[in-house]
C-alpha cells in the first residue's frame, strides 16, 4: 500500500516539475497535428529570400473576434476591412494618409468641397466594377445607417463622372479625408442582387481576399482573389483567421508550429516567445494609458491644476515601466509617444520628483495629504497598484475602486452620454491613432468620441484654440507643427498624467513575412504578406 | 407514471418562468450598459462610431423601452420562437444557439459516455477488489479527479500532448462530418478535461454504493447457491448499484454544462460556453438569457429522466 502511494505522489510531483521546467525552445518545431486549413509549414531554418513567394495558407492567432461579417452596418473587424476589401484611403507605416481605392482627392475650404478621384479598372469580387456610382452608393448606406463619422457635415454626393466623386460639405476641415475615406467599399450589385439578409454574412468587396466560409468565435478563411487590383499580389493562396481566446493556448500553438502569426498578443507572451527566437514586430503605436482626474465636477478638487501637476511629478513611470513592461512598454513624458508625429523630443514638463509633489500639495492647501478614489479595471489593475504606491508616498491615499469592464467604460466613457463619469481618478487608455493630430482630437479634444468628458474641465482655451486649429489646418508640415504645440499644451493644463506606451506586437514563425502591428492595429496589408517555402 | 410526468412538467414551467425572471433582471441590474461595451470594443483608432448611433443601437434592440415591456416582449418573442438578437454578433439568438449548441452537447455527451462508462467500471472493480491493488490505485485518483481543476489540467495537457510530444492538436474544433479524423483528435484533450470529474465522482459512488449491496443477504445467497463471480455482479449487484449513480450522472449534466465554460476556453472550441462567457462579459442581454433557458429546459428534462429511471431500476418505487 505505502509503495503504491509512494509511486502515485512521485508521478504526481514528476509531472508537475516537468510542467515547471519547461525547455527552453530557441525555434518552433514543425508539427504533424494540423489544424484545417493548414498552411504550408513555414521552415524551421529561413532561408535567405530573393523576394516575396507565392503560396500558401496563412494560418493567424487572434484572442477575441471574430463576431460578425458582412456589410454596413453589420459589417465585420479589420480582417474584413484590410483584406475582403479596401477603403478610398489608407496609412503608411509613418502614419502618412495614402491613396488606396482614391488615387487622391481634393480639399477645398473655400467651397467646402472634397472631391475623390478614384482608382480605374477596380472590380468587385461578383466582376462588377468599382466607381463613382459604387463609392456613392457605400457612402450614402454609412449616413443612412448613421454609421458615417460627422455624417451630419455631409450635404451631398455628385456623382462628375464615372471616376470622380464630389462631397459637398457644411464645414470641411483637415479630419474629413480621413473620416470619409475610412469607408470600407462593397458591391451594390451584389447587396442589390442578393438582399440584405444574405448581405449581412456575405461581404463582396474589392480586396486582395475574399470569404471562404467563416464561423463566429471559431475561424474565417479567406481566398486569393485573382483581379486584385495590386498586381502580382496577394501572394498568399488563402488565410486562416482561428480564435483562440486562451493566450497560453494561443503561445502553446506558436510554438508547437500550428499557427503562423500571433496577431495583438500580450505583451508577456510576445516578449517570452520574442527570447525563443520569434521575430516579433512592436508597433509605434498602441495603447496609451494614463491617469484622468476629474475636473468636468465644477466642486471637484482636481480643478486645482497644481494638485494635478502633484499627481504628474508624484508617479515614477520609468520604474512602471520597468516593473511591468517585460522591457517593452515606454514611460512616457507626454501624451505622445515617441516616433509618432506629434512627439517633442527632450519634452519631460514633469519628471518624478516626490519632494515637489509634496510642495505642490502643500501649495493647494494639502499638506497634510488627501483622500481620494482611483478607479480602474482588471487591464489597469497592475497600474493602478503602482500608483497607488507612489501616491501614498506623498500623502495621496487613493482607494482602488476596481470596476468590471461594463462599469469600467460606463463610467471612464460615459460623459459624452450623459452619464456621471468617474467621480475622482481613473487610470484608463487610449488607442493610439496614426496620423496622431486625429487621436488628438479624437481622445482629448472637445467631444472626444471615446467619451471622456470627465478631464474637460481642465482643457484650456489655448488647448481648445488649438484643437479648432488641428481642425483647419491642411498643410501637412503645419499640422505637424500645431500637433507637437497641442502636445505640449496637454501637459501645460496638466489636463491628463501620461503613464505607459504599451505596445501592439505580432508574433511570427519563421519564414513568415508580413507587416501587421508595423504601422498601425488597423492597417495591416495582407496582400504583402509571403510564406518562405521549404 | 403519466400523471406524475404531467405534475413534473407543470412544474418545470413555474421553474422556467421563475428562471426567465431571475435572469432577465440579474443581467440589468449589473451595471455598465451594454452599448457602451459595444461602442467601446469598436472605438479602436480610426473605427469610432458617432453617438448617435448608440441612440439609434439602443432603438433598434429595444433597449429604450421600460424593462417590464422589454421582458414582456422577450417572453411573447419565445413563444413565437423568436430569441431576439444579439447586440455584440448582430444575428438572432436562435441562430447563435443552432451552430454553438450541438458543439457543447456533441463534447458533453461523449465526457458524460467516458464519465459513465469508465466511472462505472473503476468503481465496480475497487469495490469487488477492496483493498488489493487495484482498488487502491483507483481510490487515490478518484481523490484527484475530483479535486483537480479542469483549466489546469487542460494547459497541463496542451503542454506535454500539444506542444511538447505533438500529438495532439491544442485547440480548434471541426465538425465530425467536415474531417472526422481531425476532429476526434482535437476532442481528445476536451473530453478527457471535461469527463474527468464525473470519471471520479461516478467511480467514487459506484464504489460505496456496490459495497453496500454485495454486503446484501440476497447476493450472500448468489453466492451461497454456487452462481460465478460475474453472474453475482451483473445480474444481482449492479442494478441496485446503479441507483444513487443515476442521480449524480444527472447532477453530472449540468456539470457538463457549466464545465464546458472553462474547457471551451482552454481549447477554444466555440460551443455555448464561450458564448456564455462572452454574453456576460459584453452584457449581451439576450444571449445570456437565451442560453439559460436553453439550459433550463434540458437540465429539468434530464432530471425528470433521472426520476422516471428509478422505476425501471427498482420496480419497488412508484409514482404517486
Amino acid at each position: 500500500m505505502k509503495i503504491i502511494y509512494s509511486i502515485l505522489v512521485i508521478t504526481l510531483l514528476l509531472t508537475i516539475a516537468m510542467a515547471g521546467c519547461a525547455e527552453k525552445t530557441t525555434t518552433p518545431a514543425a508539427t504533424s497535428a494540423s489544424p484545417p486549413a493548414s498552411s504550408a509549414a513555414p521552415s524551421v531554418t529561413s532561408t535567405a529570400p530573393t523576394g516575396p513567394q507565392s503560396g500558401g495558407t496563412l494560418r493567424i492567432i487572434r484572442n477575441y473576434g471574430v463576431t460578425n461579417v458582412g456589410y454596413p452596418p453589420n459589417d465585420g473587424g479589420m480582417e474584413q476591412g484590410q483584406d475582403v476589401t479596401r477603403r478610398l484611403i489608407n496609412w503608411d507605416e509613418k502614419g502618412n494618409v495614402v491613396p488606396d481605392l482614391a488615387e487622391s482627392w481634393k480639399e477645398d475650404p473655400v467651397n467646402n468641397t472634397l472631391t475623390w478621384n478614384l482608382r480605374k479598372g477596380v472590380k468587385f469580387v461578383d466582376g462588377t466594377d468599382f466607381n463613382a456610382e459604387a463609392a456613392k452608393w457605400n457612402m450614402e448606406r454609412l449616413i443612412d445607417t448613421k454609421r458615417l463619422t460627422e455624417a451630419d457635415k455631409v450635404k451631398s454626393l455628385d456623382i462628375i463622372d464615372t471616376y470622380t466623386l464630389k462631397m459637398s460639405l457644411t464645414d470641411l476641415n483637415s479630419q474629413a479625408a480621413i473620416n470619409y475615406g475610412w469607408v470600407a467599399m462593397y458591391s451594390p450589385a451584389a447587396v442589390k442582387a442578393n438582399g440584405e439578409e444574405w448581405a449581412k454574412t456575405h461581404p463582396v468587396g474589392v480586396g486582395p481576399f475574399t470569404l471562404v466560409d467563416w464561423s463566429p468565435d471559431n475561424f474565417v478563411n479567406l481566398k486569393k482573389f485573382d483581379n486584385y487590383f495590386v498586381k502580382g499580389t496577394p501572394y498568399l493562396d488563402g488565410i486562416n483567421f482561428r480564435v483562440i481566446p486562451d493566450p497560453v493556448s494561443a503561445s502553446a500553438m506558436m510554438e508547437a508550429g500550428q499557427a503562423d502569426l500571433w496577431f495583438d498578443a500580450p505583451t508577456k507572451f510576445a516578449a517570452d516567445l520574442e527570447k525563443k527566437g520569434f521575430k516579433v514586430n512592436w508597433a509605434v503605436t498602441g495603447f496609451f494609458w494614463g491617469l484622468f482626474a476629474n475636473t468636468a465636477n465644477p466642486d471637484s478638487k482636481w480643478n486645482n491644476k497644481k494638485l494635478r501637476e502633484a499627481l504628474e511629478y508624484a508617479i515614477d513611470r520609468p520604474g512602471m515601466a520597468r516593473a511591468l513592461g517585460y522591457g517593452k512598454f515606454e514611460a512616457l513624458t507626454q501624451v505622445a509617444p515617441k516616433g509618432s508625429t506629434g512627439y517633442n523630443d527632450g519634452y519631460d514638463p514633469r519628471p518624478y520628483n516626490p519632494e515637489k509633489a509634496r510642495q505642490l500639495l502643500a501649495e493647494a492647501g494639502y499638506s497634510k495629504g488627501l483622500q481620494t478614489t482611483l478607479l480602474c479595471s482588471a487591464m489597469s489593475q497592475d497600474y493602478a497598484t503602482a500608483i497607488q504606491a507612489n501616491l501614498l508616498a506623498v500623502g495621496i491615499d487613493a482607494k482602488i475602486d476596481l470596476a468590471d469592464f461594463a462599469r469600467f467604460n460606463s463610467m471612464y466613457m460615459s460623459g459624452f452620454f450623459g452619464g456621471e463619469g468617474f467621480p475622482e481618478l481613473a487610470v484608463g487608455m487610449v488607442g493610439i491613432d496614426l496620423p496622431f493630430a486625429t487621436g488628438l482630437i479624437r481622445h482629448f479634444g472637445p467631444t472626444p468620441m471615446t467619451g471622456i468628458l470627465s478631464i474637460n474641465g481642465a482643457k484650456s482655451p489655448e488647448f481648445l484654440a488649438l484643437c479648432d486649429k488641428l481642425y483647419n489646418t491642411f498643410d501637412s508640415a503645419e499640422l505637424t507643427k500645431v500637433t507637437k504645440q497641442s502636445v505640449k499644451q496637454v501637459s501645460e493644463d496638466a489636463l491628463v498624467v501620461p503613464l505607459l506606451k504599451t505596445p501592439w506586437a505580432s508574433v511570427m514563425a519563421p519564414g513568415v513575412h508580413d507587416d501587421s502591428s508595423t504601422a498601425h492595429n488597423v492597417v495591416w496589408n495582407l496582400n504583402n504578406s509571403w510564406i518562405e517555402k521549404k | 407514471m403519466t400523471a406524475f410526468i404531467i405534475r413534473r412538467l407543470l412544474h418545470g414551467l413555474v421553474v422556467l418562468i421563475l428562471v426567465t425572471i431571475l435572469i432577465f433582471f440579474a443581467m440589468r441590474l449589473l451595471p455598465g450598459d451594454p452599448l457602451l461595451i459595444y461602442l467601446a470594443q469598436r472605438s479602436q483608432a480610426l473605427q469610432d462610431l458617432p453617438p448617435e448611433v448608440i441612440e439609434q443601437l439602443r432603438h433598434e434592440y429595444g433597449l429604450d423601452k421600460p424593462l417590464p415591456v422589454q421582458y414582456i416582449n422577450w417572453l411573447s418573442g419565445i413563444f413565437r420562437g423568436d430569441l431576439g438578437d444579439s447586440y455584440f454578433y448582430r444575428q438572432s439568438v436562435g441562430n447563435l444557439l443552432r451552430e454553438r449548441f450541438p458543439i457543447t452537447v456533441y463534447l458533453g455527451i461523449l465526457a458524460l459516455i467516458i464519465s459513465i462508462i469508465v466511472g462505472i467500471s473503476a468503481g465496480m472493480l475497487a469495490a469487488i477488489r477492496r483493498g488489493k491493488w487495484l482498488d487502491n490505485v483507483v481510490t487515490p485518483l478518484t481523490y484527484l479527479g475530483v479535486t483537480i481543476p479542469i483549466f489546469w489540467l487542460g494547459i497541463l495537457m496542451i503542454y506535454i500532448f500539444g506542444l511538447k510530444l505533438q500529438i495532439l492538436p491544442i485547440a480548434g474544433f471541426t465538425s465530425p462530418f467536415v474531417d472526422f479524423s481531425l476532429s476526434t483528435r482535437q476532442l481528445i484533450m476536451p473530453v478527457i478535461c471535461e469527463s474527468i470529474f464525473g470519471i471520479a465522482s461516478n467511480a467514487r459512488q459506484m464504489r460505496s454504493s456496490m459495497l453496500e449491496v454485495i454486503r446484501q443477504d440476497y447476493i450472500r445467497t448468489a453466492w451461497s447457491k454456487g452462481l460465478g463471480e460475474r453472474v453475482v455482479i451483473f445480474k444481482h449487484a449492479i442494478k441496485n448499484s446503479l441507483i444513487p449513480v443515476i442521480t449524480l450522472i444527472g447532477m453530472g449534466v449540468s456539470f457538463i454544462f457549466g464545465g464546458s465554460v472553462l474547457v471551451e476556453t482552454v481549447f477554444a472550441i466555440p460551443g455555448v460556453g464561450r458564448l456564455f462567457v462572452s454574453g456576460i462579459f459584453n452584457h449581451d442581454y439576450l444571449v445570456v438569457q437565451g442560453i439559460t433557458m436553453v439550459m433550463a429546459v434540458v437540465v429539468l428534462l434530464v432530471n425528470l429522466i433521472v426520476d422516471i429511471s428509478y422505476g425501471w431500476l427498482d420496480p419497488r418505487i412508484r409514482y404517486g
